[in-house]
């Protein structure tokens, strides 16, 4: 396809000069799948960019978008960048403090926004964002009586641009036609694992070559159908809609709202995805539920066919030939049961699942495989445009993250640190060279991660360098690696391991409120709060042994020593989690200083006291004395 | 102008005077509150309204016209809807047909051509769903909408009952204790909701709670029932400063 040197405008314009009347993006509204067409998403872009033209936006400006994934999200993104603009997303459900840093920090001169809530938030911070001068929300519910002079409803500001539109008709065209592949096209905030979140500056060039180099392994068509559920502000996400969207001319699909997100699905039966494994293992334990409450005769096939789709699942994790009698149970096994399930759970459609950002454990793996869902992982980061390395189908090795995608090269520093180059790499980045040039060193780029090849090249994660602990063997160890074995636990929803330059590794655990709950109430043990349960006897020796198990599995340096369970469950509103529910362990690290201190002495009972923040701004401090659970030293462990 | 007029209005169950020559007036477009105390009357009031009850003597005028004899289907074809304080719903149907069945009175073809979906029917069907797809939306219920309500939690129930009286598009929105059995976040969500629909669709509210906190916040006038009369008649303000209301009902520390 000739889209090479373009912007995202564009492609847009492009595309709709080749196919006008066919369907670009869908959402569901009151009950119906309304349908927008090119020529109608080019006319909307139009009418808003003009309108942005109207209100002093000009090349090289920022536009901040706060929203659910709705049509105006993409719209504002794209009418920004019809002018020269840069487009930055924020996510929905930042704190007002997190949207303040960001407004100020990329300098953004209007914010779209979609409802009340958002522009509340804005409202709550307007002094400190003396840059931004115009409010646009798109969802008027409930603005009746604001009476900001900086607030302005998406229709009004595409009213405007239609008058611009009769006064100069040229004006559009001719700012589109401007554009380079060249220009920055997103700011991306990174979540920041550790201190206030960076821009990174992405251009066209970064994204679309990200796209055309993803597509030539990966091939999609313009009647593929792609569903736009998590935030448009996360990288992978803006890979996905805008980047492979306009590349391969695929239908981008809205939900009605964030939680008929799974219903959606089913209903469009899309071709490809990209989420966390969150949704994987959501899709799997609704599964198993209703596997469960299904009459006999269909338990018994799908327990007749189980194995069948396991046989092949595992000859894709080691890339081998299926062989011929396989391939004709599973035929058979397939037009009874697995079609079935796959039709069930949206996924009918699907030719390829991605799944990034951590983990997915091994039996979600072998359960989609097995249905016939080609799931996949991907791994990459904003800096390179969100995917640099990915699985190749029928070769999905379980541990490793799979194999550079082409135009990309992956080598491994004295260090043990992934490096990559590749033409998506990110231009710096804004307002922090001292950052840009510690991670971006004479053309490669610095990930931060630990990591190894194999022969073959499949790319193994081990963990972030700065977390790995190091065994007396040499061999590195990660915290993660850890963690998410404790937490295949149902018992277990978060752990934190420590053990860099200690003698031996403690956890800090949050318990699953739900299943211990549940625990708890068949053994008759009352509680009231999550505090409370956490702290019951009964509940620490439920975990102990949980543990116990755990450690079985790991190498004995790495095995977890001491545990105590928090008194609080970790939250992004506390910082202690990213936005995308990853731990910031340098910040909980420092959180819980006196605690992990605690836990390397000789003590067993800790006292701590905590804050603990509610979404209003109140915050009440808890005072509570922690048991130290100590395990069993030496071979046993057990 | 008054939306609604109750004058004199007495129930008699035999010996027991559930409700003594109660008259007030409720303006259009404002949020109403009943309170009084257990068996004050407040149930047997609405009931009055929206025609279970017919008051041994008084009338109700709806709009100056008196509907005091009028029976409760005509009522509710007038613009006189209700959401019960204990859940009536279809407990096995979907949420989405027990708010289609809230828009029965404002449907119009018969068994047949209703049954074969034909014609006129099912462009009068496609009409109410689009009415009450605009309730789904506006009471965020969209992930539930195929689901039976007696699947779903209590507090997602009394929102499908609110639903079901919205869908009526009424002029006036009877709620009975529409937060009673919540807990404080499903009431604020309630109570957002309450004003949402004030100040969206501008329906007049008459509205029994007991949470005196949500009552002075929302209201613009209040009447307070105690054994059947009235004893307190105003705003928030005023009524939390009358002597009367506080010696029966609200009592020192409770007030504000």
């Amino acid at each position: 396809m000739s889209s090479l040197n373009k912007t995202f405008p564009q492609l847009l314009l492009e595309r709709t000069a080749r196919a006008g009347s066919k369907v670009a993006l869908r959402e569901k509204d009151f009950g119906i799948w309304n349908e927008i067409t090119y020529q109608e998403y080019l006319d909307q872009v139009k009418s808003l960019s003009l309108g942005f033209a109207k209100l002093g936006f000009k090349r090289g400006d920022k536009l901040a978008i706060v929203g659910d994934n709705r049509p105006e999200w993409v719209i504002s993104e794209l009418a920004a960048q019809a002018l020269g603009g840069i487009s930055v997303g924020i996510y929905q459900e930042s704190l007002p403090n997190e949207m303040s840093f960001i407004l100020d920090h990329c300098d953004a001169t209007i914010v779209v926004v979609e409802d009340q809530e958002q522009v509340d938030k804005i409202l709550e911070i307007k002094k400190e964002i003396p840059k931004v001068t115009n409010i646009i929300f798109y969802d008027p519910r409930g603005m009746r009586n604001y009476q900001d002079d900086a607030l302005m409803s998406f229709e009004e500001v595409q009213a405007l641009g239609n008058t611009l539109e009769k006064e100069e008709p040229a004006f559009f065209q001719s700012e589109v036609t401007k554009g380079s592949e060249h220009d920055i096209a997103i700011f991306s905030y990174t979540s920041g694992t550790t201190g206030n979140p960076k821009a990174t500056m992405l251009t066209y060039k970064n994204l679309l070559d990200m796209a055309k180099n993803l597509s030539t392994i990966d091939p999609l068509t313009d009647k593929d159908e792609y569903v736009s559920f998590l935030p448009l502000a996360w990288i992978g996400e803006q890979m996905m809609t805008m980047g492979m969207g306009l590349y391969n001319g695929m239908t981008i699909n809205f939900p009605e709202e964030p939680s008929t997100v799974l219903e959606n699905l089913r209903e469009i039966g899309p071709q490809v995805m990209f989420s966390p494994p969150r949704i994987y293992e959501d899709m799997v334990s609704r599964f198993q539920v209703k596997i469960q409450d299904a009459g006999w005769l269909k338990r018994k096939i799908y327990h007749w066919c189980k194995p069948i789709g396991e046989r092949r699942a595992r000859a894709h994790f080691e890339n081998k030939e299926i062989p011929f009698t396989t391939k004709m149970q599973y035929k058979i096994a397939d037009y009874f049961m697995f079609s079935a399930i796959r039709d069930h759970l949206g996924l009918l459609g699907m030719k390829r699942a991605y799944t990034g950002g951590a983990p997915l454990g091994p039996d979600v793996f072998e359960f989609f495989h097995s249905i016939g869902v080609n799931v996949k992982s991907i791994y990459g980061q904003t800096e390179v445009s969100g995917i640099s390395i990915v699985h190749r189908d029928g070769d999905i090795k379980l541990d490793s993250v799979g194999i550079p995608i082409p135009g990309t090269e992956v080598k491994i520093s004295n260090e043990g640190e992934i490096l990559i180059k590749s033409s998506s790499i990110f231009k710096g980045y804004y307002k922090n060279d001292k950052a840009t040039k510690e991670t971006i060193q004479s053309g490669w780029l610095h990930t931060g991660d630990a990591g190894r090849l194999d022969e073959e090249g499949h790319l193994y994660v081990i963990d972030r360098i700065k977390d790995v602990i190091r065994l007396h063997s040499g061999e590195m160890f990660s915290p993660n690696f850890i963690e998410n074995k404790l937490k295949f636990s149902s018992y277990i929803q978060e752990a934190v391991a420590i053990g860099k330059d200690r003698p031996y590794v403690v956890a800090m655990i949050n318990i699953d409120m739900e299943n211990v709950g549940r625990w708890a109430e068949k053994n008759q043990i009352s509680y009231t709060t999550y505090t409370d349960l956490s702290s019951k006897p009964e509940v620490l020796g439920l975990i102990q042994k949980q543990v116990n198990e755990i450690n079985r599995t790991l190498p004995e340096k790495a095995r977890v020593r001491k545990f105590v369970l928090l008194y609080k469950e970790l939250d992004a509103d506390d910082e202690e989690l990213t936005r995308t529910k990853k731990v910031r362990r340098q910040f909980v690290a420092k959180k819980y200083e006196p605690l992990i201190e605690g836990m390397y002495s000789e003590e067993e009972r800790i006292e701590v006291e905590g804050k603990i923040k509610y979404r209003d701004g109140k915050e009440q401090t808890i005072h509570t004395t922690l048991q130290v659970i100590v395990m069993d030293e030496g071979e046993g462990a057990a | 102008m008054d939306i609604l007029e109750i004058n004199d209005v007495t129930l008699r169950f035999g010996g027991v005077v559930a409700l003594d020559k109660v008259s007030y007036k409720v303006k259009k477009g404002e949020i109403f509150s009943l309170i009084g105390p257990n068996g004050a009357g407040k149930t047997s009031m609405l009931n009055c309204i929206s025609g279970l009850y017919r008051p041994s003597a008084g009338t109700v005028r709806f709009k100056g016209e008196d509907i005091t004899h009028s029976k409760p289907h005509n009522r509710a074809a007038l613009g006189i809807a209700r959401a019960f304080q204990n859940i009536e719903l279809f407990p096995h149907l979907s949420v989405l047909d027990n708010l289609m069945l809230g828009r029965h009175v404002r449907m119009k073809t018969g068994i047949l051509s209703g049954g074969l979906y034909w014609g006129r029917a099912q462009k009068e069907e496609v009409l109410h769903r689009g009415k009450v797809e605009a309730v789904i939306d506006f009471l965020e219920i969209e992930h539930i909408r195929d689901i039976p309500v007696g699947r779903l939690a209590y507090g997602l129930q009394k929102r499908v009952e609110v639903g079901r009286a919205l869908a009526l598009e009424p002029e006036i929105l009877l709620l009975d204790e529409p937060m009673a059995g919540m807990n404080s976040e499903e009431k604020e969500d309630m109570a957002r909701y309450i004003i949402d629909i004030h100040e969206e669709i501008e329906t007049t509210i008459i509205l029994i709670e007991h949470d005196m906190g949500v009552v002075m916040d929302l209201s613009d006038h209040i009447a307070v029932l105690d054994f059947g009369k009235i004893i307190g008649y105003g705003t928030p303000y005023e009524i939390q400063n009358n002597q009367k209301v506080i010696d029966a009902y609200l009592g020192e520390e409770n007030v504000g």
